[in-house]
Order: C-alpha cells, then structure tokens, then sequence
C-alpha cells in the first residue's frame, strides 16, 4: 500500500503556490474611509506617473489611520513611510520617495507590528500577500494540539471577548464543547451598530483571513456544524471582502482543510443584518439570523446550551476571534482595538495596550491633542461612561473600555446636551419586547430635561431599568446618565 | 427509541420554605406551587415564558442580580427570595412603568392588581398610552390605550395556535400589538380563534360576544368555571367554560387537556352562545289539526309510547353523535331491547363508514390508532381529502406545530389548494374521484424503489403478492395522465412518506396518515380508504410512535356514538349482532331475546321508508331533511312515514314535519362523556339548567323505555338509572374497551383513551403496536374506477365538490344561533376559479344559481385559485334557506352505505332560471 506522503509542510506548500516573490509596492489606502475621500483618484495619478511600472502601486486597506485619508504607503522591505492628506503635489512625493529619494522611515501613527492589525493596510486582500504576512501559521500549529489543549491555552492567557462583556473565552468554548453529542454553531458577531465604533469593519476589510484563522481555531477547539458571520447591513465592502476570502480560503483548501489533508465539515454563512443597536445583542443575532423579529432572548439559558435553531452556540466578536489567532504570541499582544473620534487631530483605528502600558492621557496625545486641553472622554457609546479628566493618568482596562469605543470631548462639549443625546439614542434603539427598557428608556428622556427636579427619580429608574431589563441595552441605558449626573453635575445645574 | 427518564427532584427553598421540584422547574413554577402570587403578567399558564414584562424578579442567595422568575430554571439547593425590600422596590418601579402605558394610568385587570398589591393605586409617571383601536373582528376588538405589550396575544397566535395573524410590529416606542402591513384584523389571516383574548392579562383584547358587554371576562367579575369538553368537532378540545348568573360568559382552553393543550378554535371559544338562543324547543309539540302544539311530558310520552308500541316491526332509529356515550347507549338499548330491533344508526354513516368497512377489513377495528401527539412526533404527515384547518382547527393547529417547529414533511392530497398548502412539503391536487390511482401509484413508486418495510410485511401482514399485482399496473405516469397531478410530485410524495425525514436530533420517525370526508364521501369511498390504508400497511407506518392511521371524525361524539352501538349491525363495544356469543351475552345482560337480524343504514332507512317497511322513525339530535344528499328526495321520505318523533334542542326541517316534537337538554345542560377522534373519553359537565322543560336525551328515552314496557307489560329491563355516571358504570361493565372508566376516575385523571380493560390501565395512546385485532393486517387489492357516479356533461360542465366552512358547524342548526358566526360567514358561497369566472364573466360577491339534475340553489360567487377550472366548493351549511345538499347525488358506496357528497355535476345560471331538469323524475323509478 502506498501512503500518500505531502512533501512539502501545509504552510510551505500553501506559500509556494501563492506566495509572489517580495517587491517595493506603493500602498494606496483604500476602504471605507479613504474611499470617501476620493483616494483612488490619487492612485491613478501616481499608476499613470509611474507608467510602466504602475503595477507596483496596489489597493489596500485603511490601515486604521482614517484620519490621514487620503493616504499612500511607499514599502520597501521593512521600510515604511505614510503619506497623508495627500493632494496633487504630494503624489509627487510619493513617486519620488518610491524612486528612492525618500527620508527617514516612519512609522506609522496607528497600528503595530504585533497584534491583531499587524497587515491591515499592508496587505491588498489576495490570499498571497496575507501568507507572507504570517497568515494561517496560529491555524497550522494550532492543529497539532488536542483541542482541550488549546482551550487551556486560551485560558491561561487570559483571553477575554472584544465586544464589550468580556467574558473569558476558553469557558464559552468550553460550555459549548461540553454537548458532545449535539451539533453545534459558531455566530460571528460583525454587527457593530454602535456609533462611533468602527474597529470590525475595518477587521474585515482589511484582514478577513484573520477573522477566517480564528473561526477555524475555534471550530478545532470546539467542534461546530456551521458557522454564521452577521455582519452589519451597511458595511458593505466589509461583507465584500469578507466574502473573496472565504472563496480564496475555500478555493486553497484552508476552510475545507485539504491542506492538513483534513475534512473541517465546517459550512461558513455570511448573514447581513437589517440594521439597528439592538441587532448587536448577541442573542438578537440569533432571532435575525433565524428569521424572526430582533428582539433579545432570555437568558437562561445561554447561547451555548441553546442558541441558533436550538443548538449549542458560540457567539464571538469579530476583534475576539482575530485576537485567537495570537495565542501562541510571546507574550501574547494584551491590546485591544479602540475607535477614536471627537477632538482630536489623528481618529481613527488604534490597537493600544492593556497591559498597563497605556493610560488615557497617552491615547489622547497619541491621537495629537494635549490632554489638558480635554475635558473628558465617553467610553463605550450608548452604554458606557463618561471618564473625567481627572482620571486621565488611570491605564487603560478592558472592563472600562465596552467594545472600544471612545469620544474626545473638549473643554466646550456639552455634557448635558451629550447626555441627552444618548438618552435619546437609547429610546430610538430599544426594541420594545420588555417594559423596563421600552417604557424606562422614554420617561428617562423626559425626567432629564429637568434634572434639577428630577434627580431622584433619575437615580430611582437608572435603578430599575439596570435591574429588571431583559437584555443590556436596557440595562446598561442608564449608565451614561449616571456617569454625567455624578462627574459633571454642575453642568446641569447650571443649565 | 428513548428511555423514559425519571425526573430529578430538586430542593429549593423561597421564603424560608422548603420545597421540591422536578428539574426544569422554573423559579415561578415553583413559587406558584406553593401558592405565593407574584406578578407575572406575561407569563401564561398554558405558554411557555416570554420574559418580557419583567415583573416576577425575584432575589436568589449568592446572585448579585435579580432574575425573572419565569425563564430562570431551578437549580438544587437554590435559595429564594420573593418579597425582601429590593425586590418589591424594583418591582414596584416596573409595575410604576407598565400602568403608566395605560390611559387612566391605573392599568387594566392584572397589571391593575398587581400594582395595587404593590401600592400603586396610579403610576407615577404622565400616562403614555398608545392609543390605536382595532373593532374590526366580530368576536373581539384591541384596544391599544389597555396594552402593556407583553406579547402574550402574539405567543398564543404565532406559537400556540400557529397562526401567525398578529406579531408586534414597529420597534421600541413605536411597537404595536397588529396584523402584517398593519391590516384590520378582519382582513388578516386570523381565524378568530380568540387564544389572544384569553391570553390578554389586561383585557385590552376583550370579546364582543358571549358576554353582551365590554366588561371584563376574567376581572372583577365573579364567575365559577367549568371543565368540559367541547361540543363541535371530533378533535375533543377541553374548555374552561366560566359562567355567571346562569349563562356561559366566557371560554377558555383546558390547558392540561391532552387532545386540545389548551387550543380551541372559533366555534368552541365564541360558538357556544346558542345554548341560550332564545327559540330552543323548551316543551313537547305534539300535532294537532295539522300545527305543532305545546304539550306536557306526560301527553307527548304516552302518545309516543302507545304509537311505539304498535310501530315493532316498522320503527327505526337515528341516534346523535352530538349527544353523550350514555345517551347513545341508552338509545340503541331502548332500539334494541325494547323495540327489538337493531335499525338504529347515526351520522357516521354519512362520514366515515367506508372508513370503517376498511379499517375492519384490514385491520380489524374501525378507530384511530395513535394519538394527536404522533402527528408532532412524525416525521411526515400524510393529509388526504381533509380540509383540517375548517373541519378540525386544533388538530391543525398541531399539523402546522409539527411543520413548523419540528420540520415535518407535509403532503396534502386534495383536490382544492386548502390552508394548511401554505406549508405543505408536496400539494398533489388530484381531479375528484382519482384518488385510487394516485395512492396506488404512490404505492408503486415505493415497491419500485424498496422503500416499503419488508419486515412489518412478511411478520405482520396478508396478502401482499397478490396486493402487489394490482399496484403494479399503475405507474406515476398512469396515474399523471388519470389524476393531473405529475409523475415527479407523485414519486417525491411517496419517497418522502416512505422515507420520512429525521428529527432534529437525527432520529428515526414515522409517518402519520390522515384523512377526512374528501376520501370517504364518494361512491367508492371504501376503495379509496383501503388504498390510503394499503399505503401505510406498506410501509409499516402504524402501531409506533409518531405514526398510525386517522380518519378524523366530524362531530364531537362520533367515535363514541359508534362504540356504544348506535350502527345496525354492532352492539356496544363492536360486538356483532349476528354471532351467537355476542348476542347470547347481551341478550343476558339486557335480560331479554334480541334480534339476529342486522338494522337498517340509515341511508337505506330513506328507501324503506319510501317503500313503506318503515312507517315510524324515533330521531334524536340529527337533522337528516339537512344532512341527507338529494334532499327533495329524502323529505319525501319522511313525509311519507306515519309518525315521526324529532328530539332536539332547535326546531329545524326534520323535527317541523314530525307528529312529536321533544325538547332535549344541549350539551351544557348535562353530565356525560364524549369521546374523540384519538379515542379519548372525556367528562361533559352541566354548567347551567336546560330552558323550560328540556330534559336530558337519556332521560327521555328512559322514560319512554319504562311506559312501552309498562304497556307491553313487560317489567323494567334496566331503564332506571340515577344519573349518567350510573349509566356510564353499566356501560363499563359490559364493554371491555371501556373496563376501567367511570365517571369518577375521568374526573380524577381527566380523559382517558380507550381501550382501557381496568382501573390500573392508563388508556392506551397508540393501537396495533404488536398485532392487529384480525391477527395479520390484510392488503386489499383496489383499483380505479370512474371518478363519480355522475360525471361533468355538456348540460352540467362543473363538478361541485361539497365540504365545511371553520365558521358553521355541520349543517348550521346550531351556528346559526351564534350572531358573530353568521356575520362572518352570512350566506351560501361558492368557489369558482378565477379564470372560469372571467369567462362565465362573474366577479367576488355576484348571486349565481347552481343547478343539478336534482335541484338548484342561489349561492355568492368567491372567485379564487382554490380549485381547478371546472370545479365548484360550496359548503354544504343551510344558510337563508340554501343548502348544497339540494344539488348532491345520493348515489351510494354499495359496501358503506355513504352517499357521494363529494362529486356532483352543476352548471352555474342566472338566479331566477326556471328549473331546467326535465322531467321530474318518479321516486318509485328512481330505485
């Protein structure tokens, strides 16, 4: 009998077909937001400059400095330099720096080289280029452990989810894991409806095959039937490139497993949802994924002892599965992706450190702005809280960061007005399926327009509402207001 | 298969006290059970929880937040907390919230009360109501301004009744209690079954009907509640029956009723008003100078005892399968041991007869064998000439939950495109009359390809060689070219029923076959309900779980009415007449000499009495001058006998040319049992007092029993009993299938379904799980014959089918006393395809005469794609005078005695074209 042997390892196998060999490359940022700047233009500027050698300039991603768009990377090797708020002269500059009259080296202002975002913006969404970037290594070597293995990996290194509740997940794998005999789901939550929070989208547009590696080390560890990815219904070019992965993946064997010469037995959907806060709510996903109206189920029971169609399900955040795939990391990237907006010169997409590294004041000064000249930031949207600058040299946490979001607010933000907007936000958005939340959420809105009389009753329906709603929309609805009420309370007084 | 599994008892503890519960308690259950009220406005008995209202939070030890008691499983040891001053803070804050939606701001019924028990006599909030009204179905309307949203209304309608009419639509602030698109509710899919006004806590949804007023069913107003069984179809459904000041107010599903889990549908939630209709027959009428007058009991009785006596030899009997067990025993005893004869039959001769001539002929025994719940353990769902959604809703009801929750295969075989297509796997829409070619080319397909159960065949079965020549000739192409259905849909229907798709859990399951009047109501009714019966036999699907064979029956007692001997050729318990054990043993327990001789059909009563041979009928609770096919025919029948005795609750075409006319009790007058279509037993109750003089039927007949005897100065055989328990005890001890019932143990248990030989038998759910009561099952090889007895000509083109309308019930003697069903269903109708209708250029609402060789009737066109080009449906309920049973053939099934209901030919003309038929035929050539 003859065995088939592969002579070459999966990976060097895969490298070998898609790898192409390196090249100095212009990097045109595209995606969403250098899109809306009309950044394509620039590229075909400089493609005709370069004429015969346009083929060097290729489209990639924002590399989460959304702030810069319109923006081009000129890449030689290990050396970068970001060209930003381009116009026509500067696309000059780009052409020469690529000809080799360029400066110094600079890094870039956002994303690291370690971490979840390390090819965002450096890759041009071909399966090629994500490989020579380190993709599908964590899968390969991760197939060599048993999954009970890798379950305690996760746990000893302390992975918790991105999307704001961060519940450690090694036990969420485990839970599901635990029904052996049922066949089971993995739900990817791409729904991100929260304002002001972006980081996913971007995951996915510019580095699907990551998300892709985390699925398949999840489906290792846990064992699923299917896979559903909700993405939101607006992010269109995110589902985009989600979608050329997953057939590029397929297409090389990697979600099949061929090239383990495995069989996953893994189908992967990708749903896009309908819009709203709500269909954020992990168990919401699994009503409109099914069809039915986005309403939050109750809780018990849980997701992964009955979840979509009744099965035992494991719902991840987009950022959660990406941050998977460094679990063998030495050490492992404590970061975490925050969307920055509000005052500051440089928004956009950061990977920070939450290791003790990175207090407030440093984020905001990373992003350009003294921090003394801000008076606070709000962390985590509608649900969150707002954080005085007097608690600006705290380090960042992951339990004060929700799914990352995060407002610059200047010394001329209105609170009160913030506060109301939010409270307004959280009406809107509440689906109405229990009381506390679709009633609470209206007469919370009415009592703050006269806080001075109303103080009481606020702090008595904050209560109620956190105690008695079916889901954390309600429950967290409050939080904001009370966040303002006791930091800025003179704000509203003076009002 | 798997193994029954003891459930774990867990301790918990609330307030101090310690109890046990099974696990998969909820906290709420448990709270409940020790009889502690804490609100739960949401949460319904009969539902499962829905979380919404936030109400019931209550505090466990250890946890840092309060849960909601419904939805939060208990777990062993769990310390709970129901009233410790958090609880009842933030409760009362929800509670704060909740009236506040209402316009008074002091809620309505529940969140009313519950807030009061919080002290909240008014919210403390400006009130916030959302205030959309919606008046326009019959039965109940919505008023938005009570609504607490709680969903309720829309659990019971989308997942209880599964429906789905009404959802909530829009989201938050703006989320509303409506049908899709925001129609009237008249407009929508809503079958008015009222599960959503049961549901109500607030009474935001309140009925129209019953109780005359808008004033509140459930709150305030003191009503005693009584459990019974409903009085319309076979499906058996337990109501809740609340009655104040003497009068039915309100109904209710038993939610702990097996047949009906707390489901009705329309009829038995707001059709029971006619027991108080103000023209029940409330004294005897005897004739006299030709007009029906009052009279007393003593009169009517003696005169009817002195005529009965003289009539031994001439006299048969129609008995009701709307009456209990132990008014039909009583009848058929009265029949058999004092008139001595075995002429007495009932409705079922009219419905399911060739059921029967097949199910003994083939098995042995003419019942359902399994239960309602296979059909939601099946793995496909075979329904055959039944309209279920308009003849047996509940039972619907759990075809659509089977379909729906549990992903069933569904194949319709009908030859109208009825409701439950909307989520049939295969609709085969066969012409009328081809169903024994499409079933056995079903059967083809499924020998062709091994797919039948080769093992239930050789250990359990008969016959299969020779069976198996006859399917053999027909091929689906065969059957394509005779039926009109294709070749493809036949193979995949009999794959798919052959074959039945696996559980969720990738289990094994059964297929069930179920069938109504479209199989049996046809000149060769028999045929068709043996092929349909060969089909399942093939491929074992009877006696398991999640499969077996249902005829559905039409009234509420028609099982029971046959088990307890109303048929002419079985005494009670399906013991032959003619067999000299049987006979020996009843004529011992009747103590006097019956008859060998077999009784009249009721069919062929119609005959004798033409010919003379019967000259005195005795009918109880049946309207045959409605019910009977050719309908001219019948009446000159009756006119034709000597003396006629009608008892019934309404005065109606039999009983306005009877010679005695008694007025009997209606099923809330009375105690008995009923029994359904799943051969469950199950307690009638007496909620109110008949009107005037109305007394039981099997008082009645007891009492005339005891004055023929006493003329024929024979002594009492047996006619003395106290109540309808007494009577049921009698039955018990004669009838094994019944052994271990008694009035008391069904009160005790609730229904149980026969056989059930002793008081420590549990009933038995499913039949024929080891053999048959003939020993092997038999094949009976059937083949095609023409479709009906009367094909489509040039001078009548269409074939009219006949069939029943959800809002009447049979022929309308007693829906239409029910305001609210008369409204939505006011006249006769008849569904014509629409492109028939643009070329005969008629439009929705339109009055057409139809004509048959037999009579015609005025009807309101309903243009649709229900039926084929060239078929017509008209229910065959009276409606102004109007009944379709003027224009049907009662051309007979030689071996069943059933008249061809269900093809006829017609032709549509202008109302007021002079009858065309020719030459009126003569009765006398007519046989």
């Amino acid at each position: 009998m003859v065995k088939k042997m592969s002579t070459l390892h999966p990976m060097a196998a895969l490298r070998t077909k898609y790898v192409a060999p390196p090249i100095p490359r212009i990097l045109i940022h595209r995606g969403t937001a250098g899109d809306a700047v009309g950044v394509s233009e620039y590229g075909d500027r400089i493609r005709d400059i370069l004429g015969e050698k346009a083929h060097f300039v290729v489209d990639v991603c924002s590399d989460g400095a959304n702030w810069a768009a319109p923006s081009a990377t000129v890449a030689q090797g290990t050396f970068m330099r970001r060209f930003e708020r381009l116009d026509l002269n500067g696309v000059d500059e780009v052409v020469e720096c690529f000809l080799g009259d360029c400066g110094d080296a600079e890094k870039y202002a956002g994303t690291g080289e370690k971490g979840i975002t390390s090819r965002m913006g450096r890759n041009d969404g071909s399966l090629g280029d994500v490989l020579s970037q380190g993709a599908y290594i964590a899968l390969d070597r991760v197939l060599q452990f048993s999954p009970e293995e890798i379950i305690s990996r996760l746990a000893d290194i302390g992975l918790t989810g991105r999307g704001g509740a961060h519940f450690p997940v090694s036990q969420k794998w485990q839970f599901a894991r635990a029904h052996a005999d049922q066949q089971k789901i993995l739900v990817v939550n791409a729904e991100e409806g929260e304002p002001g929070v972006f980081k996913d989208r971007h995951m996915l547009e510019g580095d699907p095959h990551r998300l892709i590696e985390g699925i398949l080390i999840a489906h290792h560890s846990v064992g699923f039937e299917a896979v559903y990815i909700y993405v939101n219904g607006q992010a269109k070019q995110a589902r985009l490139s989600l979608e050329k992965a997953l057939l590029d993946a397929a297409q090389a064997g990697i979600t099949g497993g061929e090239c383990w010469e495995r069989n996953f037995q893994l189908t992967i959907n990708v749903r896009s949802g309908a819009g709203g806060y709500v269909c954020g709510e992990e168990s919401v996903i699994l009503n409109s994924i099914e069809g039915k109206r986005p309403v939050p189920r109750y809780k018990p029971p849980f997701a992964t002892d009955v979840g979509l169609f009744g099965k035992p399900t494991v719902i991840n955040n987009v950022e959660t599965l990406c941050a998977v795939t460094t679990l063998f990391d030495n050490p492992p990237p404590q970061t975490k992706l925050i969307s920055l907006s509000g005052d500051v010169p440089r928004p956009g997409l950061y990977e920070v450190p939450i290791d003790g590294a990175m207090t407030w004041s440093g984020m905001i000064a990373n992003a350009g702005r003294n921090p003394q000249e801000i008076k606070a930031l709000l962390v985590g949207g509608p649900s969150g809280e707002f954080i005085h600058f007097q608690q600006f040299d705290d380090v960042l946490e992951m339990s004060r960061l929700g799914a990352g979001g995060v407002v610059v607010l200047n010394s001329v933000a209105d609170i009160q007005h913030i506060t109301n907007s939010l409270a307004s936000y959280n009406k809107r958005e509440s689906c109405g399926e229990c009381t506390p939340c679709r009633e609470g959420s209206e007469r919370l809105v009415n009592l703050l327009a006269n806080v001075h009389e109303n103080e009481k009753k606020i702090y008595e329906l904050v209560e109620i509402m956190t105690e008695s709603s079916l889901c954390q929309l309600g429950g967290m609805a409050g939080r904001p207001v009370l966040s303002a009420l006791e930091q800025f309370k003179q704000e509203f007084e003076n009002s | 298969m798997s193994l029954e599994v003891t459930p774990k008892v867990l301790k918990i503890t609330i307030d101090g006290v310690e109890n046990e519960v099974v696990s998969g308690s909820m906290i709420l259950d448990a709270i409940l059970a020790q009889e502690i009220d804490i609100p739960h406005l949401c949460k319904s008995d009969a539902q499962g929880p829905l979380g919404a209202c936030r109400t019931c939070l209550v505090e466990i030890a250890g946890s840092s937040r309060l849960v909601a008691a419904c939805h939060t499983p208990v777990t062993d040891g769990m310390e709970v907390s129901t009233d410790s001053e958090r609880t009842n803070r933030i409760r009362r804050g929800v509670l704060d919230l909740t009236i506040g939606m209402s316009a008074d701001g002091r809620g309505q019924g529940q969140a009313a009360l519950y807030a009061n028990s919080h002290g909240l006599s008014s919210s403390t909030y400006v009130p916030n109501p959302r205030s959309s009204k919606d008046e326009s179905n019959v039965f109940f309307s919505l008023d938005m301004n009570d609504c607490i949203l709680c969903g309720r209304c829309v659990d019971a309608c989308q997942n209880t009744q599964h429906i789905g009419a009404i959802g909530i639509n829009g989201l938050g602030e703006n989320a509303q209690i409506g049908s899709a698109f925001n129609a009237s509710w008249r407009d929508s899919n809503c079958t008015s079954c009222g599960q959503c006004v049961s549901e109500c806590p607030t009474g935001a949804l309140l009925p129209k009907t019953l109780i005359g007023s808008a004033s509140s069913h459930r709150m305030g107003r003191d009503t005693d509640i009584v459990s019974t069984t409903c009085p319309y179809c076979g499906v058996g459904c337990g109501l809740l029956v609340h009655r104040a000041e003497e009068r039915i107010v309100w109904v209710d599903g038993e939610p702990n009723n097996q047949s009906s889990l707390g489901m009705t549908c329309v009829k038995g939630r707001f059709g029971l008003d006619f027991v108080h209709s103000e023209d029940r027959l409330t004294t005897p009428l005897i004739r006299r100078n030709g007009r029906l007058e009052s009279a007393s009991w003593d009169e009517a009785l003696q005169l009817i005892a002195e005529k009965f006596v003289e009539a031994r030899g001439s006299f048969a009997s129609i008995a009701s399968a709307k009456a209990t067990n132990e008014d039909g025993y009583i009848q058929q005893k009265f029949v058999r041991a004092v008139m001595q004869t075995n002429s007495i039959d009932h409705c079922s001769r009219l419905c399911h007869a060739p059921s029967v001539v097949a199910l003994m002929e083939q098995v042995g025994s003419g019942a359902t064998s399994n239960s309602y719940l296979d059909y939601e353990q099946a793995g496909t769902l075979l329904v055959v000439g039944s309209d279920t959604s308009q003849n047996h809703p509940v039972i619907a009801s759990r075809l659509r939950k089977a379909v729906q929750e549990n992903d069933a295969a569904l194949i319709v075989i009908n030859p109208i495109e009825i409701e439950l297509c909307e989520v049939a796997t295969v609709h085969l829409q066969p012409r009328p009359g081809t169903d024994v070619a499409l079933l056995n080319a079903m059967a083809n397909v499924i020998l062709e390809e091994n797919l039948e159960d080769q093992i239930f065949i050789s250990q359990r079965m008969e016959g299969f060689e020779e069976w198996r020549e006859t399917v053999q000739q027909v091929s689906p192409e065969d059957a394509e070219k005779i039926c009109g259905v294709s070749a493809e849909d036949i193979r995949r229907a009999a794959r798919l029923f052959a074959d039945p798709p696996l559980s969720q859990n990738g289990n094994p399951r059964g297929s069930c076959t179920i069938w109504g009047m479209g199989v049996t109501q046809h000149t060769m009714g028999s045929d068709n309900a043996r092929a349909l019966i060969n089909l399942a036999l093939l491929c074992g699907q009877v006696g398991g779980i999640g499969n077996g064979i249902s005829p559905l029956r039409g009234q509420n007692n028609v099982q029971g009415c046959s088990d307890v001997g109303c048929l002419p050729n079985v005494f009670p318990g399906y013991e032959a007449v003619d067999t000299v054990e049987s006979h020996d043993r009843w004529s011992a327990a009747w103590n006097t000499e019956l008859t060998f001789e077999k009784g009249l059909q009721s069919t062929t009563m119609i005959e004798s009495m033409l010919e003379g041979t019967i000259d005195t009928m005795y009918v109880v609770g049946e309207n045959p001058l409605l019910s009977d096919p050719f309908l001219a025919h019948a009446t000159e029948a009756f006119k034709n006998l000597s003396f006629l005795v009608v008892q019934d609750i309404f005065m109606h075409e039999t009983a306005e040319i009877a010679d005695v006319v008694l007025p009997a009790a209606a099923f809330a007058e009375k105690d008995g049992t009923f029994t359904n279509s799943e051969r469950r037993v199950q307690l009638v109750r007496k909620i109110v007092n008949p009107p005037g003089e109305a007394r039981d039927d099997w008082k009645i007949i007891s009492e005339l029993a005891r004055r023929v005897l006493t003329i024929l100065g024979r002594p009492d055989q047996g006619f003395s009993h106290e109540s309808a328990s007494d009577i049921f005890d009698e039955m018990s001890s004669l009838m094994p299938i019944i052994g271990g019932l008694s009035h008391e143990r069904l009160d005790r248990e609730g229904g149980i379904q026969w056989p059930c030989p002793d008081v420590e038998h549990p009933g038995t759910p499913r039949l024929f799980t080891e053999e048959f009561p003939r020993g092997r099952g038999k094949f009976v090889g059937v083949q095609q014959g023409p479709p009906a007895a009367e094909l489509p000509s040039k001078r009548f083109p269409f074939t009219l089918i006949t069939g029943r309308t959800l809002y009447h019930w049979h022929g309308g003697v007693i829906t239409r006393r029910v305001k609210g069903l008369v409204d939505m269903v006011p006249v006769v109708t008849v569904d014509i395809n629409i492109d028939d209708a643009v070329q005969l250029n008629l439009h929705d609402g339109d009055d057409v005469q139809l004509a048959s060789r037999r009579g015609e009737i005025i009807a309101q066109v309903k243009t649709g794609k229900r039926q084929r080009r060239g078929e017509l449906f008209v229910p065959f309920v009276q409606l102004e005078g109007v009944a379709a049973n003027f224009l049907t053939n009662d051309e007979l099934d030689t071996l069943a005695g059933i008249p061809e209901y269900k093809a006829c030919a017609v032709r549509i003309e202008s109302p007021g074209t002079p009858t065309r038929r020719g030459k009126k035929r003569s009765l006398k050539n007519h046989f």
